[in-house]
């Protein structure tokens, strides 16, 4: 079974909250903040929201690490027994970020 | 001494604990050899990098032990640190990166055009032996500081070795050198936390302590129990601590009897006070309380301190005499200095420079008057002088204390507002439950006439642009007032908002009523997580984001809030790990392995791995019954077996059940495990941050903490996934994973059976498992990986 999932932002919004630390470390891990622009940050949002959104399920912002140049979803132990595969796609235009998620049950 | 390279030198002959930091969870030591080995180390890894003498780092982070391990290490190498606030945004690092042409920049947020080192992981980069120190002259340039400057572009100061050694020489006369336990909530991109918060104590081989938050409770807490002799605050956080201790009803007492410090903190020896003028009042305040306050004048351009004003000395207003080494007279009604603590340039900027100095002395820039008896008096900056179009000149500090003196006004700001003549006198207000109209009348009523108010407007805010010491950022607030029309703007008065509805109001702008929804109060899903975080940091409980829909109310909120509060600390027994109950515990203990030795035949492999272990560490293990503790803890040497708390799933023992005999069996089975088994709660639903404090606290008292990561006990024998809550613990409280497999436990106990059978159990101890940089994901998966291979 398929799902899809997706979610944009707008990227002033998370230009805001760049240096409140507690903000970055609830919801990015360490390597996901490199390189640290509101760009880049924004879109590694998205794709956390759009994948809870095709899951159908509350974020747990540290259960997935958003990883590489073509981005990838790593997962938990505990998800990824129930996902079989994640695809994952990211953009960016002027002031947003878009994100989608495909993930097969 | 000549240089501080000196004091560097002299770290690795002391004694004692250097730095203690705290990360929220648990608390990290280095002592003064270990600090003088990471700093050489890290020099030794700046070198490798290709840093050369006179070249620039840049140092962009909190305050942590490896800011100061790069500091330090910027110093042995002969490079040029700057020092950066971590409030300065990404664009101000990159101009000052290309003003210096910075080689480096050392954070933990790295920027894609400048080559970054992480600073959180710097320790974990430290494979080359310790570096020699590069020979370095007083005149080498020790940093460049970039001044928050409450108006205009930032400067960069530019400090030497000469400025700093006479800034210490002058404290060293004032301070007694004793072995002191310092807290400082100052930024350590800040001269004075440098001067008086880093260098000051590493000096006197003090200890310095770093907190994660500048929490007032969690501040008034760790000096309590960290004994902190002397504290280093801006005059902002007095206030904050003042309200904050405001709160307890045994407030008026202390007041009155002076007992405040005697009862609240009978470690602390004074409070030192710089940043920013110190009000009166509140100086006042906390004298009454019976904390000594010890004042000083100085800024950036004068390594920290030009004068002191000790504690016995009650002077009023002054800021005191100028310390020794330091030439202070007052020209043009202008304080000016000279002295080997003064800077010699701004970086790159030699008119700013030349505008700063005449005939030697330099121009600080706030105008005084000094008495007879060389007690020094500011009468306000020279910058926010404001001049009338009658010709006189003001200072706007006078008109802000009888301000903030007035009912109704949370704080004031006064600036001059241009006009084709002169300037105008224009208030802008913070108010609480005040009426605009009648404060400005209650004021005007006690300035001189020249000093009248002719103009007020309310600032739209929660607060004033601050810099981060917390002094107002006058330019910005003018700007925003000339965009607006004066007098009223188009919100109304803010009453006084509860912390709840202000945390609220930080991220919008609409009307905040008790059945708003945050879908009405236009919250993206993006303003729910970071209504979280700052809830979070506000009421010190865990808010799970995922409360906060669209169609929660604010009432629904609170209501979360209160329920979250209530429930912080419901399940901690600490008593349990008090000695005589350890003790009691050994021995019935002993009673339950006999009963389980004789159900499970036990074969014991790898104990080796363990028997070199000093220090908490965690264990994990598969769960498959009940029996597993105990078979888990028999196997265990007993050295490490007495100073173990398993970790039990909270939700056993208190999830709601209807039939009786299930509430009885979790009475009976809550007050087993923690007595005789000394197990601690670990939430897995929620409050799983309140539980990873605790566990920090377990592994600072020395404790081992047993952990089964599936959370449950599997029925068919295959492991279950793990939980991530394990990759947490593991990052969090950096002790080593030693992961153990149990076998044959299944068929003796499993789930549901209440009579056991005997038989036979393979109990395999692992390595234990180290981490470094991997992230939670990453280090769940090791650990499930490293435990399947067993």
């Amino acid at each position: 079974m398929f799902n899809i999932g997706t979610d944009i932002v707008f990227i002033p919004k998370i230009k805001k909250i760049l240096t409140d630390s507690s903000f970055l470390n609830r919801v990015f891990h360490e390597d996901e903040r490199t390189p640290f622009t509101a760009e880049h940050l924004a879109g590694i949002y998205a794709a956390k929201e759009a994948f809870f959104k095709a899951l159908g399920k509350d974020p747990s912002w540290l259960s997935v690490h958003i990883k590489g140049k073509a981005p990838q979803c790593v997962l938990t132990p505990q998800l990824a027994q129930k996902i079989k595969h994640t695809s994952l796609s990211i953009s960016h235009d002027k002031e947003y970020a878009i994100a989608q998620v495909l993930v097969e049950l | 001494m000549n240089t501080i390279l000196e004091l560097i030198d002299s770290l690795k002959e002391k004694e004692g604990i250097a730095l203690t930091s705290f990360n929220g969870y648990r608390h990290f030591h280095y002592t003064y050899q270990e600090l003088y080995d990471l700093a050489s180390r890290t020099a030794a890894l700046l070198d490798h990098i290709g840093i050369n003498k006179k070249d620039v780092v840049l140092i962009w982070g909190p305050n942590q032990p490896e800011w100061v391990a790069a500091f330090l290490a910027c110093i042995i190498r002969g490079a040029i640190a700057v020092p950066i606030d971590v409030h300065n945004k990404p664009d101000f690092v990159e101009k000052v990166q290309k003003q210096t042409k910075a080689k480096l920049l050392i954070t933990n947020t790295p920027l894609s055009q400048i080559k970054s080192l992480s600073l959180n992981n710097l320790f974990y980069a430290l494979q080359f032996p310790p570096s020699q120190p590069r020979e370095c002259f007083e005149k080498d340039i020790v940093e460049i500081l970039y001044t928050s400057g409450t108006t205009g572009e930032p400067k960069g100061v530019a400090l030497s070795h000469k400025n700093f050694c006479a800034s210490l020489l002058a404290l060293q006369m004032l301070i007694k050198p004793e072995k002191h336990t310092v807290l400082s909530v100052l930024p350590l991109s800040h001269i004075f936390e440098q001067v008086i918060g880093l260098l000051l104590p590493l000096q006197f081989g003090a200890r310095i302590i770093y907190l994660p938050s500048l929490k007032p409770s969690l501040l008034l807490d760790s000096i309590r129990k960290e004994r902190v002799t002397i504290l280093l605050l801006m005059p902002r956080m007095m206030e904050l601590l003042l309200v904050e201790l405001q709160c307890s009803p045994l407030y008026s007492f202390y007041s009155l009897t002076k007992t405040g410090k005697l009862l609240l903190a009978p470690s602390l020896h004074f409070i030192v006070v710089g940043g920013a003028p110190l009000d009166n009042e509140l100086e006042r305040a906390w004298e009454k309380l019976g904390f000594e306050v010890l004042q000083g004048y100085g800024m950036t351009e004068t390594t920290a301190l030009l004068t002191c004003l000790l504690p016995e000395v009650h002077v009023h207003n002054s800021v005191g005499k100028a310390v020794p080494g330091v030439e202070l007279k007052v020209e043009n009604d202008e304080i000016v200095v000279r002295g080997d603590n003064v800077f010699t340039a701004y970086y790159r900027n030699k008119q700013k420079t030349s505008a700063a100095f005449s005939k030697g002395w330099f121009k600080t820039g706030d105008m005084g008057e000094c008495d007879s008896a060389g007690f020094i008096y500011i009468k306000g900056r020279k910058k926010d002088m404001i001049k009338t179009s009658s010709g006189f000149t003001i200072y706007p500090e006078d008109i802000e204390a009888v301000l903030k003196k007035c009912s109704g006004v949370r704080d004031a700001c006064v600036i001059g507002i241009p006009t084709r003549k002169g300037e105008k006198v224009h208030a802008v207000l913070l108010l609480e439950n005040g009426n605009p109209e009648e404060v400005i009348a209650e004021a005007n009523k006690q300035l001189d006439e020249i000093q009248k108010i002719t103009d007020y407007s309310l600032w739209p805010d929660r607060d004033f642009p601050r810099t981060p010491l917390q002094k107002v950022k006058k330019n910005v607030v003018l700007g925003i007032v000339l965009g607006i029309t004066p007098k009223r703007i188009a919100k109304t008065q803010r009453e006084r908002l509860p912390p709840l509805k202000a945390t609220i109001a930080q991220l919008t702008t609409k009307n905040i009523l008790p059945n708003a929804q945050l879908r009405d109060l236009d919250f993206s899903s993006l303003d729910r997580v970071e209504l979280a975080t700052r809830l979070e940091q506000e009421f010190l409980t865990d808010v799970d984001e995922n409360e906060l829909r669209p169609e929660t109310t604010v009432a629904d909120v609170e209501k979360l809030i209160l329920k979250g509060i209530r429930e912080r600390e419901v399940h901690v027994r600490r008593w349990t790990r008090w000695s005589i109950i350890r003790l009691i515990r050994v021995v019935i203990q002993h009673f339950l392995y006999i009963v389980t030795a004789l159900l499970c035949r036990r074969v014991v492999k790898g104990r080796e791995n363990v028997s070199g272990i000093r220090g908490p560490v965690i264990f994990i293990a598969n769960h498959a019954s009940h029996l597993d503790t105990p078979v888990l803890l028999m196997s265990l040497p007993f050295s490490l077996r007495e100073k173990i708390t398993p970790a039990a799933w909270e939700e056993y023992f208190f999830e709601e059940r209807k039939e009786w005999y299930w509430k009885v069996y979790q009475l009976f089975a809550y007050n087993f495990t923690t007595i005789f088994w000394n197990a601690f709660m670990f939430p897995q639903t929620k409050g799983f941050r309140k539980a990873l404090r605790y566990a920090g606290e377990l592994v600072d008292d020395g404790w081992s903490i047993l952990v089964f990561p599936e959370g449950a006990r599997t029925t068919t024998g295959k492991l279950l996934p793990f939980k991530e809550g394990i990759g947490f613990l593991a990052k969090e409280l950096k002790i080593p994973i030693v992961p153990i497999k149990l076998e044959g436990l299944l068929p003796i106990l499993p789930r549901g059976k209440i009579i056991p059978s005997p038989g036979k159990v393979m109990v395999k101890i692992g390595k234990p498992l180290s981490f470094t940089t991997e992230s939670v994901v990453e280090i769940t998966k090791y650990i499930e990986d490293a435990l399947k291979r067993l």
